[in-house]
């Protein structure tokens, strides 16, 4: 008699050709994922190719961070504002405008989209935050039609977000997003009294309500590949934004 | 009911586990990266104290200010008397539609007004000159206050009102 051959049972045929199906459809996509990717990647490598970005205050670096290889980076990621908006022998007078230009620099060798986050603070001798006192008076006078655009959604009293909607190549550096700093003179008005009485009679003083306190100023600024832009920038800085399809500009949504 | 079998469910999750992979390695692959710099200046702000020294000579009152507090400030006198009286200074004294004889320089902290301002009068003759008379001389400072370009100039009318924190002009 003739062995009845087993049937293989359908169910698991189905499971098995979705589950092909489905592995050998997830690596064309990758691989597609790849060839896009990676054939950008393979080039780059070949050519010692890298991310980079500095700083740039009064057209001076100030902070930089570029990648090597092998999860390696050189430079100094955080560097020091304000060092030279003072002469040696100069005191910080509130009112006159100082030369405060910032501008980034792409000191990487593949094209990037760059953001900066400004934020302005006072701090007290212990160097401890004073929310009390206003960074509005602290004034950045920013640029905004040289190409960097101020996203007003994500920005606050103490933060600005600026946008550098031009794609920055290979060594280039961007416009200045500000060009002068002041403190608004406003608080040589903003005086405190203070009485003491004694055998001799009343004393009255004033003191300068900002007297002792430092304004600060932190930059960072963000750099981003441009390959993939929209969903890089996505995926690194969790805004959407709209990119032209030649991957040279983009703006905010 | 018929029970799947083993083999072909757990290649299929493999298969699945392998794909869901290959989905998160491709979502981190994007080239980013970020560099920071900070700094701050400590405000200085203060009230000067200035002293007035008054010599009496043979030609009037030798008229002197010095500024002997931390910061730097701009000067000016007035005098008062029952006679006429005359200012005289070979440079930076000026008068002013107030009658107030400005120092046209920023006097910093700790120097002197150079050159003296003379404040001369004449003794009233006649019957009904006094025995002896008075002159006064009153000095005021005010902050140095910059415009926007830098260039230093004086509010004389930066009055502190007495109770509030504000001041008014």
């Amino acid at each position: 008699m003739k062995k009845k051959k087993k049937s293989f049972p359908k169910k698991t045929a189905l499971v098995l050709t979705a589950a092909a199906l489905l592995l050998v459809g997830s690596t064309v996509g990758s691989t597609r994922a790849a060839l896009t990717y990676y054939s950008e990647n393979y080039s780059a490598q070949m050519n010692m190719q890298s991310i980079g970005v500095s700083l740039l205050e009064n057209d001076k670096v100030v902070s930089s961070r570029d990648y090597i290889s092998n999860n390696e980076w050189k430079g100094t990621s955080e560097g020091e504002l304000l060092t030279d908006l003072l002469g040696k022998d100069d005191t910080f007078t509130p009112g006159k405008k100082y030369n405060e230009a910032i501008s980034v620099k792409n000191s990487g060798t593949i094209d990037t989209f760059v953001r900066v986050i400004i934020t302005k603070s006072w701090q007290d001798k212990e160097g401890k935050k004073n929310t009390t006192l206003s960074p509005d008076l602290i004034e950045l006078n920013f640029l905004t039609d040289n190409g960097w655009q101020i996203a007003n959604a994500q920005s606050t009293k103490e933060r600005t977000v600026l946008y550098y909607t031009k794609a920055v190549a290979a060594g280039d550096t961007t416009s200045a997003l500000s060009d002068t700093l002041r403190i608004n003179p406003s608080i040589a008005s903003d005086v405190t009294k203070h009485v003491t009485e004694s055998e001799k009679g009343k004393s009255i003083t004033y003191t300068y309500k900002y007297n002792g306190y430092t304004f600060h100023i932190d930059a960072e600024v963000d750099a981003v590949q441009t390959h993939n832009a929209k969903d890089a920038i996505k995926s690194a800085w969790g805004v959407d934004v709209n990119v032209s399809d030649d991957e040279t500009t983009m703006s905010l949504q | 009911m018929r029970k799947l079998h083993k083999k072909p469910l757990i290649m299929a999750a493999a298969t699945l586990a392998l794909t869901g992979t290959l989905a998160v390695g491709s979502a981190m692959a994007y080239f980013t990266t970020y560099s920071t710099a900070g700094g701050g200046v400590k405000m200085n702000m203060g009230f000067t104290k200035t002293v007035p020294d008054e010599q009496i000579k043979s030609d009037g009152k030798h008229v002197t200010i010095s500024n002997t507090g931390k910061y730097d400030c701009f000067v000016r006198v007035k005098a008062f008397a029952p006679v006429s009286l005359g200012y005289k200074a070979d440079k930076n004294w000026s008068k002013g539609a107030d009658d107030y004889w400005y120092y046209s320089d920023i006097l910093p902290a700790g120097q002197t007004t150079d050159p003296e301002l003379v404040i001369s009068y004449e003794f009233p003759s006649g019957d009904d000159k006094p025995e002896e008379f008075n002159v006064i001389v009153i000095q005021e400072c005010t902050p140095v206050l910059y415009k926007e370009d830098g260039t230093p100039y004086a509010d004389w009318n930066h009055v502190i009102k007495d109770d509030s924190t504000q001041t008014t002009e």
